[in-house]
């Protein structure tokens, strides 16, 4: 369970986030829905612990983490842009997390491969990073958050960017993936009916 | 400074230009290729036919003291290429990822002592370092670092700022701390700039020679200062070029793989906006703030040791330097054979003339490459070429070229300034054809529908946007023949030093009035390329 408690964040004097609240049960979806520059990112980057709040408290599993280093808070983040490692392919991506955690090659391999069955993309093991379309790649950084079973699972407009095919194909992939792997998420987006369609909960900012 | 360490020369769409005509073309071709042939190409390939039979170079390869001399050159080159690698990471990481107040300004002064004259730097690190660290490798090292903490802060500096934080972020959020983080990502992506800075540091230490004649000693000789001695001391030639033409086939050798390893470790990064961050957190604060100090601290140390020191006689303060500069003299009848105040107007001769030279011939090369296809790369990589070679060989080169008649001009003056252009050039064209490149291709339909010519486009939009750029590129001639020391060495005659020779042969005299001398000498050296710099850094900005 996630909490969110009275959080605070201004950039040289300009207020961005004002008193935020929220929780998420175990294993539901939050979807943050606002217009941009209204500060979700920002959120999301508290959360993960990329930036500080200048105060409140966030909470997973009624433990206060505000003051945990990101590497050590088991929060999983998609950034809107992937951010795919450049210099490895596509296993040394979802593997790297699971070698951190000292994962020997034989089960990382099957973790790998179940992952990707899971993101629907079977034997894209050896594929270069370069060679993926926007949609590969939304789904391989996804794999990749979700290998080391993050406590919770922040995505940065998941669907921003993709044509309409593959928006609406990774709509219905991603809301599967949410409900298969049971994992507390929290969602940002400009796109109301999007968020209707993933989140059991919507928090609207402005 | 830029277009120094830039690599990539964007090509833009250059169409309409196919329509000058044929002959206009070629004829384009005809001075910068005659130049480049006689005063560069001709003495390179009279170097190669002095070491044509192959015992000349297995004598050499067989020579134990040439093999000595060959593993320290070796070996300082890098020790100097890793000590700049470490110290300019940390500036590089500053300047390219942080926004601050100042950045802009401690960014031009980074880059400067890549640009200042190597016997200036020499003598203030003479003047800065206490005696007994004198000709010792540490010395060496120590003002080889200062030179080349410039490149890595360009080179990688540049690299850093392409790679997005995010990546290091997402490697947070899975678990890595920010060593690891770092280790793992930025570092990993960043080889290709560390490697083409090791190799570009590597070829500047490897053939250092003013830096070696003046702090290095007889002892810390490196094949370049062994090349100079075995030529102008020795008289031995064959053996000179042997250990000259030696060393560009290694050298050649090393960049060649350096690139090739560096092209294929190469990672595209598809973002490429830079975004530098303000600085935050406490931590930061004192990294930018430390790192800004010690730069500062760093560069102007040995300048004002060595500003100082022209101001010492001995153990005692005195003017004598800066009193007596037009003065040989140390005591009635003994001379240090140089006179420092006529040096000067010589160094401004010869500034004058390459300043000249290189701006006419840049000039004319840089439209031929524009206007030119195939035949353009040609040129263009062939003015590339002096960039390899160092200026030991080409003043060696041009030594023994132009001995005989009817080009036997090695004694006159004007051979100078001529080898201190070949240096110029390649830099200057660089400058004028990053501009003519970035021709918007929109004027020239403008143009051409309003009836210009093909050679009247060229002219009204082209080469009238030369004329910054041309500034630019006779400030970048001036400096280098202000400085320029290795080429000078073996075309110049006595009672006609320029600076650079005037402080070697000062420096390497002893007493206390030589040495007052040199250092007030190479003060003066310092303050005009230092203008000379500033200049270029604000018209680059």
């Amino acid at each position: 369970m996630l909490k969110v408690k009275k959080v605070n964040k201004s950039f040289e004097d300009n207020l961005v986030l004002d008193q935020i609240s929220f929780e998420v049960p175990e294993g539901e979806t939050l979807a943050i829905l606002g217009p941009s520059g209204c500060g979700k990112s920002t959120l999301l980057k508290i959360i993960a612990g990329l930036l500080v709040p200048d105060c409140g408290y966030i909470e997973i599993d009624n433990i206060d983490i505000t003051k945990v280093p990101t590497h050590k808070r088991n929060v999983g983040l998609v950034f809107q842009d992937n951010q795919l490692f450049p210099h490895l392919n596509v296993s040394g991506n979802i593997e790297f997390g699971l070698k951190l955690l000292g994962w020997d090659k034989s089960h990382r391999k099957t973790k790998v491969s179940e992952l990707l069955d899971l993101v629907n993309l079977n034997g894209f093991e050896n594929r270069q990073i370069t060679d993926l379309s926007g949609g590969e790649s939304k789904r391989i950084a996804l794999a990749r958050s979700l290998a080391t079973a993050p406590k919770v699972l922040l995505l940065d407009e998941p669907l921003t960017g993709l044509d309409e095919h593959l928006h609406d194909q990774l709509l219905v992939d991603l809301k599967a993936v949410l409900f298969d792997s049971k994992t507390t998420t929290v969602l940002v987006t400009h796109d109301k009916s999007q968020a209707s369609e993933l989140a059991s909960e919507i928090l609207t900012l402005k | 400074m830029d277009r120094y360490l830039d690599a990539n020369s964007s090509t833009l769409d250059v169409e309409g230009l196919n329509r000058i005509s044929r002959k206009v073309r070629i004829v384009s071709l005809f001075a910068p290729i005659g130049f480049l042939t006689l005063f560069f190409l001709f003495p390179i390939i009279k170097l190669f036919s002095k070491v044509i039979q192959l015992e000349n170079i297995f004598s050499v390869l067989s020579d134990d003291e040439t093999f000595r001399i060959f593993l320290f050159t070796f070996s300082q080159a890098l020790i100097s290429t890793i000590a700049s690698l470490i110290f300019g990471i940390m500036p590089a990481i500053a300047l390219s990822r942080y926004e601050f107040k100042g950045r802009r300004a401690l960014s031009a002064l980074v880059l400067v002592p890549f640009m200042l004259p190597t016997v200036v730097v020499a003598s203030a690190f003479v003047a800065l370092l206490p005696k007994d660290l004198h000709h010792t490798t540490f010395a060496v090292v120590i003002v080889h670092v200062f030179f080349n903490v410039a490149v890595v802060v360009r080179i990688v500096g540049l690299a850093l700022s392409q790679i997005p934080r995010e990546l290091e972020q997402s490697a947070q959020t899975l678990g890595a701390s920010p060593a690891s983080s770092f280790f793992h990502i930025t570092f990993r992506l960043l080889t290709p700039a560390f490697i083409s800075s090791s190799a570009i540091i590597f070829l500047f230490t490897f053939t250092s020679f003013g830096v070696i004649k003046i702090i290095g000693g007889p002892q810390n000789s490196t094949l370049e200062v062994e090349v100079a001695r075995n030529a102008l001391v020795l008289g031995d030639i064959s053996k000179a070029a042997a250990i000259s033409i030696l060393q560009l086939i290694f050298l050649t050798i090393c960049i060649t793989i350096a690139f090739y390893i560096s092209k294929k470790k190469s990672i595209h990064l598809s973002s490429n906006d830079i975004v530098r961050q303000p600085v935050l957190t406490p931590k930061e604060k004192v990294y930018i703030r430390s790192v800004t100090c010690l730069t500062v601290l760093t560069i102007a140390t040995p300048i004002v040791a060595l500003v100082t020191s022209s101001f010492r006689l001995g153990n005692t303060w005195s003017i004598y330097a800066w009193k007596n500069m037009s003065s040989s003299q140390i005591r009635p009848g003994i001379t240090t054979g140089v006179d420092p105040l006529s040096s000067i107007g010589i160094s401004f001769k010869f500034a004058l003339l390459a300043v000249a030279i290189t701006l006419v011939i840049a000039f004319l090369a840089a439209i031929a490459i524009y206007i030119n296809g195939f035949a353009g790369k040609i040129v263009e990589l062939g003015f590339a070429l002096p960039l390899a070679t160092s200026a030991v060989t080409l003043g060696f080169g041009m030594l023994i070229t132009f001995a005989f008649s009817p080009i036997n001009w090695r004694g006159q003056w004007w051979i100078i300034p001529i080898g201190h252009s070949i240096i110029a050039i390649p830099f200057v064209i660089r400058t004028l054809l990053l501009k003519l490149r970035m021709r918007p291709h929109t004027w020239v339909d403008a143009a051409s529908t309003l009836g210009a010519s093909p050679l009247k486009s060229l002219w009204s939009i082209d080469i009238l946007r030369m004329k910054r750029p041309l500034v630019m590129g006779a400030a970048i001639a001036a400096a280098i023949s202000f400085g320029e020391f290795g080429a000078t060495t073996f075309l110049t005659r006595t009672e006609s030093e320029s600076m650079p020779i005037a402080i070697a042969n000062l420096m390497g005299q002893t007493g206390n009035i030589p040495r007052a001398q040199g250092f007030m000498l190479a003060s003066i050296l310092a303050i005009v390329t230092g203008t000379v710099i500033f200049f270029i850094e604000v018209k680059d900005a």
